[in-house]
């Protein structure tokens, strides 16, 4: 069966996906074991993936016997299997946290089954995504995952969430339309709709205005998936309104899988000789917009003061870190984005999900709304501590070491200017994160400030009453694992690097 | 002149949806720019297209929208005032449209990369001897791209299942949202600026009585039915598969209930049958892969199914299309079944 | 002229393309932005279907099941693309018209600004 793990990977989340709502009937808790089961099932199967790249090279598995470039082909290498491990990972650790998140985020009993299938259906296409070999095969599964997302950020409590929903969809169908008219322009050049295939017949074309005309559609289509500055304004509303576990779900892989694709098709469809032949510099454009990006989601995300909005602008920011990295062009900047994949999915997911605790103990995620929560919360908070640490990028930490990375490209390739940029930022995004902090652990809860001015033995220990396990867990352990690949680096950095030399060859 | 007047009348179709300012005559004139489309494709020699395309964007998006226009205000009060932002993107977007399209090789020409690149030729030449398919088109959907397809009717069913998860369950009775305290405030917004909820759409709930609607429609719908059925397993030899006769199933239980109500036909097609239809499809689709993995193949590998690679292949991807009719036909009952009960419920 | 002629396709395709990007982004109610977004969509999928179109070719579907002389046939793959793209298309079309709905129901209009002022309202 190793052979077909490329398929069993996609196929066995898409059955019980299916399944799902008709086991759902006895009980809504059986689909969330479905759920959890499979989605730990797909992250054992990315990581045998990742052990038999390593073993024998790239995989290629051939959907329905056809040879490529005739059928479709699912192909593995390093950079795959990394992003399918941090994928089906966040989606394994959503599942557990999602138990008791919906309870009081979705509450309606009849709509937990769907709620789990259609959470299923959004990994199956982001996986799906990741691990094909076919560009058509990647819209079709784009959209998948796009409905699916469509559909659970309109699961949000408030109205507001429905609007965000529908912008979300406008734009992303728009974006995915635009990638469409882009692989036809491939197509008509081409003639195929293999990737490895098309990056042998491409270089002939570099020269066509066709193909420069296929590469923005497909760029900008993506852009509006992945919310790179200026094609941001569906996020913020779309994180913030969302149930928690959603927005700390897609935080953590939607944006890490439209990374990928966008990494995918620079490099491996088009190759870094393309940039030299295209009409304006592209290197350029997407260095200014990257800056502009952290520049702007580190500012606005200082003005916000609900939590989640906060989190949802920081990932603006976060995303011009992945962005400048690719733009670098680098191998150095290749494994600093890379890195960041991992950081940012680890850090966010991890933020995410202490807000939902939070939402979970006491229904509102203002700012304000944290005061004197470290004692009440404390493991949380410890979690919510340790992601904030590393967002701002403090030694130990990961967040240090993708910093560093993109630092020493920036450097290598003589845009020393990056390197004060990244400082600016990882100073606001302390200031951010300091606001937040100072009130979870220096302030007193909101009841209790009238104690203070009596005397200190009438004070009581304040009761712990933190969020139920099935949510701290994952909580606590996506954040402690921020600090692992922080101290022990060499395992992401070593599969970066595989990954950035294979696209940089 | 035929070859430019269906394409200027498109042109006009097009600009026309979005200038007109009633939201009624709007959807009717999108309904025959779409019947203008499957005409072009069918005069481009894209049968299967055009006959996908009359079903769903001039038949089943025609009638969603109508439902949806008769559940909420029907007039476009939108100032038609030229918005500066999105004239200068969509002038952007044009001028590299152009651009683009200066160096695209001339269509209609035999010698341009997708006729000639080895992969249209092998699906070509090997359509018959492999798949036993005659209708090519059949062939490369099913089985050369048969994984594709298997998504594409995922997309069907996540669709059916956001609709229902969005709809059924979210259909509380206004005042049940107020405890929750998030919505009770937004209560007697809508009338202070100016808006009145207007009429819902009951006509789809009621039978009709005319006697002529009901003896025409009863016998109907078993000529309807068996087309659909005929269209599913047909794909093989001409234009049609499953997703074209899943639609005209999907439609003969819509149009059934359309004229003798809701819960007439909700006794002849339970929800929870349907609900179970939407999952069956995709599962009879992706369990003929999971059968394929079993005896040795890949997934979705139908030449293994039996010993006769030719005839497994037939009866694969017989199938797989009948896979998709299932779960179309069910996503089309629930997409007016879910819109229809809202009015149920209030 | 013959140079522009010949690609007149393509310039049917723009025209859509554009006249739909144009009326998603500018139109303020929201069953009319997913029209646009329609035709949008379809300017794509004709793209496709006129690439498939060989001058003097016939519909892909093979003569004595594919033994003796065939004739030109058009381009299958461009169409089957399309076939999966329209069904997206749908799919897409009936999750934006349930959040609609949703809207409505909330809302008690369907038109962007009022929503949006609706929103300010409460912030």
């Amino acid at each position: 069966m190793i052979k077909h793990l490329p398929a069993l990977l996609i196929v066995i989340p898409l059955l019980v996906a299916i399944i799902t709502p008709i086991i759902g009937r006895l009980h809504w808790v059986l689909s969330w074991y479905a759920v959890t089961i499979t989605t730990f099932i797909s992250f054992v199967i990315s990581l045998l993936l990742l052990q038999t790249v390593s073993v024998q090279g790239r995989i290629s598995y051939w959907m329905s016997g056809w040879e490529p470039p005739f059928g479709i082909e699912y192909s593995v290498d390093y950079l795959n299997a990394y992003v399918l491990i941090i994928v089906s990972f966040m989606a394994f650790a959503g599942a557990i946290y999602s138990r008791k998140n919906i309870d009081v985020e979705i509450e309606d009993e009849t709509r937990k089954p769907l709620f789990y299938t259609i959470y299923l259906l959004f990994v199956t296409g982001l996986l799906g995504m990741v691990v094909t070999g076919d560009i058509f095969n990647i819209y079709v599964l784009l959209e998948i995952a796009s409905l699916a997302g469509y559909a659970l950020i309109a699961l949000g409590k408030k109205r507001q969430a429905l609007v965000a929903a529908y912008n979300y969809l406008v734009m992303g169908t728009v974006g995915a339309t635009f990638f469409l008219l882009g692989v036809g322009y491939l197509y008509l050049m081409t003639g195929t709709l293999n990737i490895a295939d098309l990056a042998v017949r491409l270089p002939e074309f570099y020269e066509t205005k066709a193909i420069f005309t296929a590469f923005a559609f497909i760029v900008v289509g993506l852009s509006i998936k992945l919310a790179i500055f200026p094609l941001h304004f569906w996020l913020p509303n779309s994180y913030g309104y969302a149930p928690s576990v959603v927005s700390a779900v897609m935080a953590a892989t939607g944006a890490k899988v439209a990374a990928y694709v966008l990494i995918r098709v620079m490099y491996s469809v088009f190759t870094p000789a393309f940039f030299t032949h295209t009409p304006f510099n592209i290197q350029y454009i997407f260095l200014l917009l990257a800056v502009a990006a952290i520049l702007v989601g580190s500012i606005m995300a200082l003005a916000q003061t609900d939590i989640k909005k906060m989190l949802a602008y920081s990932s603006v920011g976060q995303i011009g870190y992945i962005v400048l990295g690719i733009a670098l062009m680098n191998v150095t900047g290749m494994m600093g984005s890379l890195i960041h994949l991992l950081n940012h999915a680890l850090m966010k997911g991890a933020l995410f999900f202490a807000v939902g605790a939070v939402v979970y103990r006491t229904g509102l995620c203002s700012i304000e709304n944290l005061r004197g929560l470290g004692k009440k919360m404390p493991w949380t908070m410890a979690a919510f501590t340790i992601a904030a640490l590393s967002m701002t990028g403090i030694p130990l930490t990961v967040g240090f070491i993708s910093k560093w990375y993109l630092a020493v490209a920036s450097i290598e390739s003589g845009m020393w200017w990056l390197v004060p940029i990244i400082l600016l930022s990882s100073i606001l995004t302390a200031v951010y994160f300091w606001r937040i902090l100072d009130n979870v652990w220096l302030k007193p809860a909101p009841g209790e400030e009238s104690h203070e001015h009596g005397h200190d033995s009438h004070q009581k220990p304040v009761k712990s009453n933190d969020a139920p396990l099935s949510m701290v867990i994952p909580t606590f352990t996506v954040a402690v694992l921020c600090l692992v690949f922080g101290l022990f680096a060499y395992a992401p950095v070593s599969i970066a690097e595989k990954a950035a030399l294979i696209l940089l060859k | 002149m035929t070859d430019l007047a269906i394409p200027l009348f498109l042109v006009v179709c097009g600009i026309a949806v979005l200038l007109v300012k009633d939201l009624m005559s709007s959807i009717m004139i999108f309904s025959v720019y779409s019947l203008m489309m499957a005409i072009e494709w069918c005069r481009l020699n894209a049968v299967d297209v055009a006959i996908t395309e009359a079903a769903v964007g001039a038949g089943i998006s025609t009638v969603l929208f109508l439902v949806i226009l008769g559940r909420t205000k029907s007039v476009d009060e939108g100032k038609k005032h030229i918005n500066l932002p999105a004239l200068l993107i969509t002038v952007a977007v044009a001028a590299v449209l152009l651009y683009g399209t200066i160096d695209l090789p001339h269509l209609r020409d035999a010698s341009i990369a997708p006729n000639t690149h080895v992969v249209t030729p092998y699906y070509l030449e090997n359509s018959y001897e492999q798949t036993g398919q005659i209708n090519v088109v059949a062939a490369i959907l099913a089985y050369f791209r048969g994984f594709d397809t298997l998504f594409e009717t995922t997309v069907v069913a996540t669709a059916g299942f956001s609709l229902i998860m969005l709809l059924r369950a979210g259909n509380k009775k206004p005042g049940a949202l107020d405890k929750t305290g998030v919505t009770a405030i937004y209560k007697k917004t809508p009338a202070s600026i100016g808006v009145k909820p207007t009429a819902t759409f009951p006509a789809v709930l009621d039978q009709d009585k005319d006697i002529v609607k009901r003896t025409v429609t009863k016998f109907l719908i078993p000529f309807i039915q068996l087309f659909g059925l005929y269209v599913i397993v047909h794909g093989e030899l001409g234009p049609g598969g499953g997703f074209q006769g899943g639609v005209v199933l999907g439609v003969s239980i819509i149009i059934y209930s359309l004229v003798f109500g809701f819960e007439e036909a909700k006794q002849r097609l339970s929800v929870r049958t349907k609900d179970l239809l939407v999952s069956t499809g995709v599962l009879v689709y992706g369990g003929i892969g999971v059968i394929a993995l079993f005896l040795g193949g890949n997934y979705l590998q139908y030449s293994v199914l039996l010993p006769d690679p030719q005839f497994a292949s037939i009866v694969g991807i017989m199938g797989v299309e009948i896979g998709v009719g299932i779960t179309v036909a069910a996503v089309m009952i629930t997409l007016f079944y879910e819109t229809v009960r809202i009015d149920a419920n209030d | 002229m013959i140079e522009l002629l010949a690609k007149y396709n393509y310039w049917i395709v723009i025209i859509l393309l554009t006249t739909g990007l144009y009326g998603v982004m500018a139109r303020k109610n929201l069953i009319k932005k997913i029209i646009g977004l329609n035709v949008f969509q379809t300017a794509v999928l004709l793209f496709y279907v006129s690439m498939s179109k060989i001058e003097g070719g016939t519909a892909p579907i093979l003569l004595n099941h594919g033994h003796g002389p065939q004739p030109v046939f058009d381009n299958p793959l461009p169409q089957v693309l399309m076939l999966t793209a329209i069904v997206v298309g749908i799919s897409t079309t009936a999750v934006a018209l349930t959040f609609v709905t949703r809207i409505y129901r909330e809302y008690g209009t369907i038109e962007e600004d009022q929503i949006l002022e609706l929103n300010k309202q409460n912030d």
